[in-house]
């Protein structure tokens, strides 16, 4: 491979730092052509290293400048690799001289250890960098896209034939895919299918209109491109994005599919009343669900279930079992615009009509305020906080005593009727939903994480199961208005379609989208440890019966989670190899023994942490000139054997950087950094090997926001080798 | 409050008062939080908007909090949801009215438009009927009024005696019943424990004073923020108010009861200061109603029938008295007409205490007085709830405490004995 590398002097890295020497060290590491210039950004400097490339055949650059983080799309040159040296933000901008106690200012020459000035130091993490951005292209090697054997389907299955699963189904058709509704139900239509009315999903937003679930049905079965299941289920889902194989049982028969992508949109189930049994569900006839008042209203059979008097007045409990921790913990986030709802059903019907809303807060999501307003100008709709402390029966009627209201006293009010507010479970709370056939099992995992929800981090990807190509929409994926569903319902067509054009064209779907490289195994190694297959965040890898692996490009994310598990090392990508890590590590150049400085080698998650560093030089904070930062991909893609390399070559610390890990993880690829942690156990045993200490190695967890913590967490660990002295691997 | 059932209509009557933004308030308490006036023993408009969204007048209207807003519109202003709690208060205010006074349909003439006429045609028959049972023949009015008969007052005087005396008892007597109705629902609704209840007198006495002071002084008038410039307007007619009062008095008792026959020299003390209390009057209605004009656009404030009517009134009572003192003077016929208008507008005025928004002098000092005496039941309350706390975690010494409790409380019967 022939290498040319490129050296900005612009923007203070020419002041910093003695760019021949830079030049010559990129010649030592085996650079072919070394060439330094002024802003390389520029016009000029960007069309004078095209001609390079074309004059000298260069197949790979290492432009050694800024972080890779900007400007990326200037040093962009097709085909030909480059690999970004960070001198700017890496060195010029975030490492500088500390002045002494009595030293006002301070400049590059100043001594940092005997015979050895500031600028020496700075030089050497330049050289450093460039000799490791040199060592990272020769070790590279050009991804080609994957292309499956069998044929790519491009049809859409969606679970569920409720509003989102209608609405899902129709976006699909009309970008021209087939789409597969398979509905459990004899109708399609879901909840909606039973409501008397539904609060308005168009401005004013603050009325009623009629359910829009008939006019999606009549759309669904006019489109020629939707196939619909009825009375059907899926009962098995074999392969992976792009080539999955469906079995759907209707009936007695069975038929399989090929479909590419999945939308999961199979609703929810009303949280089961009989455990509100304080509330007065069961024990009097009159107290009835949301639901169940919904279809008496539906029915247009609005009386009381005891004597079949009509309802002059309806108390509707909100958070009836929800927003607790004996029952739902969370919010359904529409009970309170359904109550309102159903006021108005009865105060349509009889002006003296009185409903009573008890709530804990009130809470119409969004532009959904306008129906609540509306009702509240509504004089026969009486509103108040509260608890409810007890329900009665006197004289026919329920007595319900509220307490913790806000009149500041407690209150006990007389009606015919009371309504539970109950709220949403998901459909995948109890059933997977989706019977994979995956190494890793059938349907969503941990989702306890989101209270049974498939739901996923909605920071960083609303739509993206953890399983890749499946996407949830509608109730099952949050509670949510049918104005919500339908919108989320739209957008999760748009990731299916977004799924299978990656697919077609042979790169990754998400996060990385747009990268070529995929895993590969050289199985002749394995000892089917089996720690890819299970630790993979994406049960990505199914497994032969004895153990080995069996990957599925098109279900992976590239997190490199597998990589780093790998105790045989036999996991690479073309373009990021365990032997180019090794490599970069080797490049790095050790001072001898009692130097008296350290050398540090941080890798660092190029999502959150390494961000975080470029923000840091932006603020021009001070880092430790020791640190030889290596982003990766992801923690989880750190395999052990860079440490022991490491320390090997003499670095006498390895701090690791990661995101945060837990229940309010950041992690893009959602385990690494935690799993990262958990190898730390495997990197201790490692040093023991080595007899070194093991708090030599550490991680610590920066979210992309704590930029102000970097120079203390640094600082501390330079602090903190300073306790064990020097590396005894120096000079070796 | 116990077992409530409120009914719609209640609702529909407080919104059609003048009330109709109560429904939209969400019971977020930023007016409670903002209102200068509201304290956190007694906060308001927050609960009072809830008891109206409910319906529950009977709770409103025994409730303190009504006559203590002095409706700058700091609420209506800040209010996110546009529920406009300060004139909410001022509806409410109104339907109070109604419900403390006696005889409901005096009430509704004052307070409808349509009953305007009415009210001119019941006062204009009660000075006419007066005056031409006392002081004919009609034909001779003109030239004679006000000031004729110059060998006759005595007929003069008998005509505004019979007139405004008979008057002034049935507005007391009504003024009397409603602050009674109020001050029982006042001690109902905050619920003053036996030991603590008091005397008229004593109540007169300790409370009384410094309510009125703190009237006169305007000092919580002052605290309202965001109609600050009603202050002085509204000081100056209350304080006109007082010198015409003080003046009448006087000349009742000079000319009624010792026979010093007005008209009364310029030079008189009492005439000047007649004088500054009406140009006082008329200034500080004028800069009220240009004030309220400007709070309306502003958005602050609404003003209701009710509000305009009350200050047209007394501004016509004090151009009207004017005009007749100045065609006197000019010694123009037209003073008659001047004075027979001047006197059928003050029997308006003084008609419209019990009846109309002049109501609030007696119920907001009623108001005043039951604060100041709620707030001293609470400090004493406290004081003896905060004796008797350290000796709760001492078993032995709990009887003593409740002995003590005993005492105090007779105690303060034997006072109010």
């Amino acid at each position: 491979m022939k290498i040319g590398a490129f050296i900005c002097t612009s923007c203070n890295i020419g002041d910093r730092l003695e760019v021949g020497d830079l030049e010559a060290a990129a010649r030592d590491q085996g650079a072919q052509f070394v060439a330094s210039r002024e802003f390389l950004c520029s016009k000029e400097g960007c069309q004078f290293i095209n001609e390079t490339i074309k004059n000298e055949e260069l197949e790979a650059v290492a432009i050694c400048a800024c972080s890779p983080r900007v400007n990326y799309d200037v040093f962009n040159f097709g085909k030909v690799a480059v690999e970004r040296v960070n001198l700017r933000e890496g060195v010029v901008w975030s490492r500088f001289p500390v002045p002494g106690e009595d030293e006002e200012s301070v400049d590059d020459s100043k001594e940092v250890a005997e015979g050895v000035t500031f600028k020496d130091e700075l030089m050497s993490l330049a050289k450093d960098y460039i000799r490791m951005g040199v060592a990272k292209l020769q070790s590279y090697k050009a991804p080609e896209p994957y292309k499956p054997e069998e044929e790519i389907s491009k049809t859409v299955l969606v679970i569920g034939g409720g509003v989102a699963g209608m609405t899902a189904a129709l976006e699909v058709a009309k970008a021209g895919h087939p789409a597969i509704i398979v509905e459990k139900e004899k109708e399609l239509g879901g909840f909606v299918a039973k409501m008397k009315a539904q609060v308005k999903a168009e401005p004013p937003f603050d009325g009623l209109s009629e359910p829009v679930v008939g006019k999606l049905i009549s759309e669904v079965q006019g489109n020629e491109n939707v196939t619909v299941h009825t009375g059907a289920q899926v009962t098995s889902i074999k392969g992976a994005p792009g080539l999955f194989t469906v079995t759907i049982k209707k009936g007695g028969s069975e038929e399989e599919v090929k479909v590419g992508a999945i939308v999961v949109a199979a609703g929810w189930k009303p949280y089961d009343a009989s455990k509100l049994e304080d509330l007065g569900y069961g024990k009097f006839a009159d107290v009835v669900t949301n639901v169940e008042f919904e279809e008496m209203c539906a029915k247009g059979e609005l009386k009381r279930k005891s004597d079949g008097a009509p309802v002059k007045s309806v108390l509707f409990i909100q958070c009836a079992g929800q927003r607790d921790e004996n029952h739902l913990p969370y919010c359904s986030s529409v009970c309170c615009l359904v109550s309102l709802k159903q006021a108005k059903y009865l105060r349509e019907t009889d002006p003296e009509a009185k409903a009573y809303i008890i709530y804990k807060d009130m809470r119409t999501a969004g532009i959904y305020e306008n129906f609540y307003k509306a009702m509240q100008d509504d004089p026969g709709v009486f509103l108040t906080k509260g608890e409810i402390k007890e329900i009665q029966e006197e004289n026919g009627r329920l007595l319900v005593k509220v307490d913790q209201t806000l009149f500041g006293e407690e209150i006990e009010v007389p009606v015919d009727m009371v309504v539970l507010a109950t709220g949403m479970v998901p459909a995948t709370a109890e059933d997977p939903i989706i019977p994979l056939e995956y190494r890793q099992g059938h349907g969503f995992p941990e989702l306890e994480l989101f209270y049974g929800f498939a739901d996923s981090n909605y920071i960083c990807f609303p739509y993206e199961t953890r399983r890749t190509g499946i996407y949830a929409a509608g109730a099952v994926h949050q509670p949510m208005t049918i104005f919500q569903a339908m919108e989320d319902a739209t957008g999760a067509a748009l990731k299916a379609l977004q799924c299978l054009k990656a697919i077609e064209m042979g790169h990754a779907v998400h996060p990385r989208t747009w990268d070529f490289a995929y895993p590969e195994w050289d199985l002749k190694m394995c000892t089917q440890c089996k720690r890819c297959t299970e630790e993979c965040p994406f049960g990505a890898l199914d497994e032969t019966e004895d153990g080995t692996p069996m990957p599925n490009p098109t279900r992976c994310r590239r997190c490199g989670t597998c990589f780093g598990a790998c105790p045989q090392r036999i996991i690479n990508f073309k373009d990021y190899s365990i032997d180019m890590v090794t490599q970069m590590i080797k490049a790095c150049e050790m001072p001898e023994p009692d130097y008296g400085l350290y050398r540090v080698l941080a890798l660092v998650c190029e999502n959150d942490a390494y961000p975080a560093l470029d923000m840091a030089a932006y603020r021009r904070l001070n880092l430790p000139v020791a640190f030889r930062v290596i982003p990766v991909r992801c923690l989880g893609a750190v395999n052990v054997s860079f440490v022991k390399d490491a320390m090997s070559k003499g670095f006498d610390g390895v701090l690791l950087l990661g995101c945060k890990f837990g229940e309010n993880y950041q992690c893009h690829f959602i385990k690494g950094s935690e799993l990262a942690n958990r190898r730390m156990e495997n990197v201790a045993e490692t040093l023991q090997q080595l007899a070194l200490e093991t708090e030599r190695v550490t991680l610590e967890i920066v979210a992309i926001d704590e930029v102000e913590k970097l120079p203390k967490i640094m600082g501390n660990f330079i602090e903190f080798l300073q306790e064990y002295g020097e590396s005894p691997f120096k000079g070796w | 409050m116990a077992r409530i059932e409120p009914d719609v209509k209640t609702v529909k009557e407080i919104q059609a008062a003048g009330g109709d933004t109560v429904k939209k308030c969400y019971q977020c308490a930023t007016c409670a939080s903002v209102c200068p006036l509201a304290t956190e023993d007694v906060p308001f408009p927050r609960k009072q908007m809830l008891l109206g969204q409910w319906g529950f007048k009977e709770k409103l209207l025994s409730d303190p909090a009504l006559w203590l807003c002095h409706q700058c519109g700091d609420c209506s202003v800040y209010c996110p949801r546009g529920a406009r709690p300060g004139d909410v208060l001022g509806a409410l205010r109104n339907m109070a009215v109604r419900e403390l006074s006696e005889f409901k349909f005096l009430w509704t003439f004052y307070n409808k438009p349509w009953g305007l006429p009415i009210i001119f045609l019941i006062c204009a028959f009660l000075v006419l009927f007066v005056m031409s049972w006392f002081h004919p023949p009609i034909s001779e009015w003109v030239g004679s009024l006000p000031m004729g008969y110059p060998h006759d007052e005595g007929r003069r005087v008998l005509m505004i005696d019979a007139l405004f005396v008979p008057l002034t008892v049935f507005v007391i007597i009504m003024v009397a019943i409603g602050v009674n109705r109020l001050w029982r629902g006042l001690m109902e609704n905050a619920k003053i424990p036996a030991a603590y209840r008091l005397g008229l007198w004593a109540i007169l006495v300790t409370y009384l004073v410094p309510a009125i002071k703190e009237i006169l002084a305007h000092s919580r008038f002052q605290e309202c923020g965001a109609n600050r410039w009603r202050f002085n307007g509204h000081r100056m007619v209350l304080w006109a108010f007082v010198i015409l009062a003080i003046v009448t008095t006087t000349v009742f008792v000079g000319a009624d009861i010792l026979g010093f026959h007005t008209p009364w020299p310029l030079y008189n003390p009492i005439k000047i200061l007649a004088n500054i209390g009406a140009i006082m009057l008329i200034y500080g209605c004028l800069a009220l109603m240009a004030n309220r004009s400007r709070a309306a656009l502003e958005g602050s404030l609404s003003s209701s029938y009710q509000d305009w009517f009350l200050l047209w009134l007394i501004l016509l009572v004090g151009l009207s008295g004017l005009a007749t003192e100045g065609l006197r003077l000019l010694e123009n016929d037209w003073s008659c007409v001047a004075y027979i208008v001047h006197l059928i507008l003050v029997a308006m005025l003084f008609l419209s205490v019990p009846y109309s928004k002049f109501a609030h002098l007696v119920y907001r000092t009623t108001a005043y007085v039951f604060d100041l005496y709620s707030r001293d039941v609470r400090a004493k309350m406290a004081a003896l709830e905060a004796q008797a706390a350290p000796s709760t975690t001492e078993e032995i010494s709990a009887p003593e405490a409740t002995e003590e409790e005993g005492e105090e409380g007779t105690s303060e019967e034997g006072q109010t004995a």
